[in-house]
């Protein structure tokens, strides 16, 4: 497993300024955290991996005439700091390492007050100033249930505030985090000996009745085992301190979300609304970024790649390298990043709407059993049902998974879906080699998709990702509610701008790169640059270089190596590509099938089924490459190509030599 | 009697709960599924599992988990 948990204590994204204090937020998942960090930061924020782990953290800044600045850091969420995950682990461990938090502010929901308060109650047992912030008061009212803040402020010896954060009313809470931060003397160490050095300040000497000589015991409860016997006292502490400071005015009564429930995770109804949820968000990401990104690429390739020309044409560099550099190299690198911006939008939209208003968790609920058997939580579906459209939302839609361990097994699954961009190439192979059955060859490939994605999930779990565990599900469902479109805005708007962050470097340069490759002449030919025809260029030289490689496939040609080359970067360029490495004129069927029958020595349909098996296995595109960086890491990342590249070869191997021996 | 075999609708009392593992006998207890809580079954899952109402918390549990959940009829007292 290489998601350890960090020992480092840098954070990623926007930092305050370098002298500028640290306050953490923590709290159990759906408690409101990352809404008030939302509320607190602004735009001031960004969201990336922890450094040296596939966990997510957010950090940004929080300014406040209370305070000024502060560096907040957003911590996973956690039920308590006995981790049973890396991203609890990494809350456990940054807490513990205590010295870079100034202040930690832990988020209860009032609406659940028992299950936020086991986590406070072992933050509370650390030696760092803490306040807390109160949430959800509204939803806790509304089921007539009442906190008492200043009954919890007494049991936990410190500040509570509460607040509603989606109505940014988070100045009283400022104020105690400066509180705590002018005078961490008055949040004295409860994990004392005990006696009145483990009191609050206001409390009479040597008192026996202070909640922080009961804090003493529960530190000591903590900290002496992880045994469930002994933890039994914090629960005890939990069930006590949830009693004195909540009063209930309604019976426990049967909400609408349960409800909803019944509809939504019944045992046939629930998967079929799944399955038509599923085809919404397949649907939309595909059909509805479709003619969008057609329209950005006409105008890259159209309006912006005329002025670009006209521009060098005046500047007297017309047909110069300078102008193919930019007009195919950079235009189009740029051009082929912002296609991706509206397919990516729309998934960031509806992965915040269904996170946001709750059906995430009932999705996980449903598939859990069925995704249990490759090893993966029910949430898993998304990303890869979204990788049929395009795997470069489907990398991103991994965060939905609460596990890193999961998120970096789903990720390396992805690329194993079979993406829209590959069907243009399986139509015209299917319909060169297939004529009388490319239907079926096209379903086929799709049918070898899902086989790969169970073959490739067995085949992790058996090696690199043997140690993740396969827990059973209990699961906390939040209340539906209706997702705000300023808290959609801001997350779709977030998520965006990071990928942007991370994939234009990547794509635009190996754009840019196959570009050089094709005017740069082949060694031992008398071209000079810019001038080559392409079956004399470099491009050509590797690819035929590279075809030795493919001679047990039966496509070892360098067209149809060079077509893959090109595929690395983007599918949806294979055709195009493919056909430029022929003469004009000439029919790229026929071009292909007479190459095909030559290369497979007279067996190409068995070699063309290798190669729709080698494009169907091997690395998706740049940007997937880029998007996986994001999520899971460099390293993973060029794992996973090594993975993907050595089944696509021994599968194809697999296929032509059991093909051309059977046919 | 075990939740996986306990009706759906009425509440009842856990008398213990156990999973395979420490951690996960932890969490269940983390997320307030311990000794002398009221529980009800609000209803069943697509997979054999059940949604929980533990006061206003709402957990869904897979089988496995019901299994190792003794529960008892939550009679009122009567004074």
């Amino acid at each position: 497993m290489a998601e350890t948990v960090a020992s480092c204590h840098e954070t990623p994204g926007p930092p305050a300024s370098p002298h500028a204090r640290t306050v953490a937020l923590v709290g159990s998942p759906n408690s409101g955290k990352s809404t008030l960090f939302n509320a607190l930061t602004g735009a001031g924020r960004a969201v990336g991996n922890y450094p040296g782990t596939s966990v997510e953290v957010g950090t940004g800044r929080w300014t406040d005439p209370a305070f000024g600045e502060l560096s907040l850091t957003d911590l996973p969420g956690a039920y308590s700091l006995d981790p049973m995950s890396p991203d609890e682990a990494l809350t456990a461990d940054l807490l513990h390492g205590g010295g870079h938090v100034d202040v930690v502010v832990v988020v209860c929901d009032a609406a659940h007050l028992g299950r936020s308060l086991v986590l406070a109650a072992h933050v509370r047992a650390l030696p760092v100033p803490v306040v807390v912030a109160v949430t959800m008061t509204d939803v806790a009212a509304r089921r007539g249930v009442e906190v008492d803040d200043s009954v919890l402020a007494e049991r936990l010896g410190v500040d509570v505030v509460r607040l509603d954060p989606r109505r940014r009313d988070v100045h009283e809470l400022a104020r105690a985090v400066s509180r705590a931060l002018a005078k961490p003397a008055a949040h004295p160490l409860v994990l004392g000996s005990g006696g009145s050095s483990g009191c609050m300040p206001d409390c009479p000497a040597n008192c026996t009745s202070c909640p922080a000589t009961e804090m003493t015991d529960l530190a000591a409860t903590l900290a002496a085992d992880d045994d469930l016997a002994q933890a039994e006292a914090v629960f005890t502490w939990v069930t006590e301190t949830t009693q004195l400071a909540t009063t209930r005015t309604l019976a426990d009564h049967r909400t609408w979300t349960d409800r909803i429930d019944r509809w939504v995770t019944a045992p046939v109804l629930g998967p079929l609304i799944f399955l038509g949820v599923m085809w919404a968000v397949f649907a939309l990401t595909t059909t509805v970024a479709a003619p969008l990104q057609d329209v950005l690429d006409s105008f890259f390739s159209g309006p912006v790649t005329t002025a670009a020309i006209t521009l060098f044409d005046t500047v007297g560099l017309g047909g110069s390298l300078a102008e193919g550099f930019v007009v195919n190299g950079l235009i189009a690198g740029v051009g082929m990043l912002l296609t991706f911006i509206p397919l990516m939008a729309i998934m960031f939209v509806l992965l915040a709407f269904l996170e946001d208003s709750g059906y995430m968790a009932r999705a996980a609920v449903v598939t859990d059993r069925l995704m249990g058997r490759l090893g993966l939580p029910g949430r898993a579906f998304l990303p890869l049902v979204v990788g049929f459209g395009c795997n470069v939302p489907a990398i991103s839609a991994v965060r939905v998974l609460p596990d890193a361990r999961h998120r970096l097994l789903t990720a390396l699954l992805v690329p194993f879906t079979s993406c829209s961009a590959r069907l243009t190439v399986y139509v015209m192979v299917a319909a060169t080699f297939f004529p009388a059955h490319a239907g079926t060859v096209v379903f086929a490939m799709y049918l070898a998709s899902i086989l790969l994605v169970v073959l490739g999930g067995l085949l992790l779990r058996s090696t690199l990702i043997r140690t993740m565990g396969s827990d059973p599900l209990v699961l906390d469902l939040p209340p539906y509610q209706r997702p705000s479109v300023r808290m959609l805005g801001a997350a779709t708007w977030m998520r965006l701008r990071g990928f942007l962050q991370t994939a234009s470097g990547i794509i635009v340069a190996t754009v840019a790169v196959v570009w050089v490759l094709g005017i740069m002449p082949a060694p031992g030919t008398a071209y000079t640059v810019g001038e080559v025809p392409i079956a004399d260029s470099l491009y050509a030289w590797i690819a035929d270089q590279a075809s030795v490689l493919f001679i047990p496939t039966g496509f070892a040609e360098w067209h149809a190596i060079g077509a893959l080359i090109v595929g690395f970067v983007a599918k949806e360029a294979v055709i195009s590509s493919w056909a430029q490495t022929y003469p004009a004129g000439a029919d790229l069927q026929s071009s292909v099938y007479a190459d095909f029958v030559v290369s497979s020595g007279g067996h190409p349909q068995a070699a063309a089924t290798a190669f729709m098996v080698f494009l169907l296995a091997y690395t998706p595109c740049v940007a997937t490459l880029a998007a996986q960086k994001r999520q899971i890491g460099a390293r993973w990342t060029a794992t996973g190509v090594v993975m993907q590249l050595t089944m696509a070869w021994l599968l194809a191997v697999a296929v032509f030599q059991i093909g051309s021996a059977i046919t | 009697m075990t939740l996986d075999a306990a009706p759906t609708g009425p509440p009842m009392i856990v008398l213990s709960a156990r999973a395979d593992s420490v951690s996960m006998t932890r969490r269940l207890a983390e997320m307030g599924i311990r000794p002398g809580v009221s529980v009800r079954i609000l209803s069943r899952t697509s997979g054999g599992g059940a949604i929980l109402a533990i006061a206003d918390d709402r957990i869904a549990v897979a089988r496995s988990i019901l299994a190792g959940i003794h529960v008892a009829e939550n009679v009122p007292a009567h004074g």
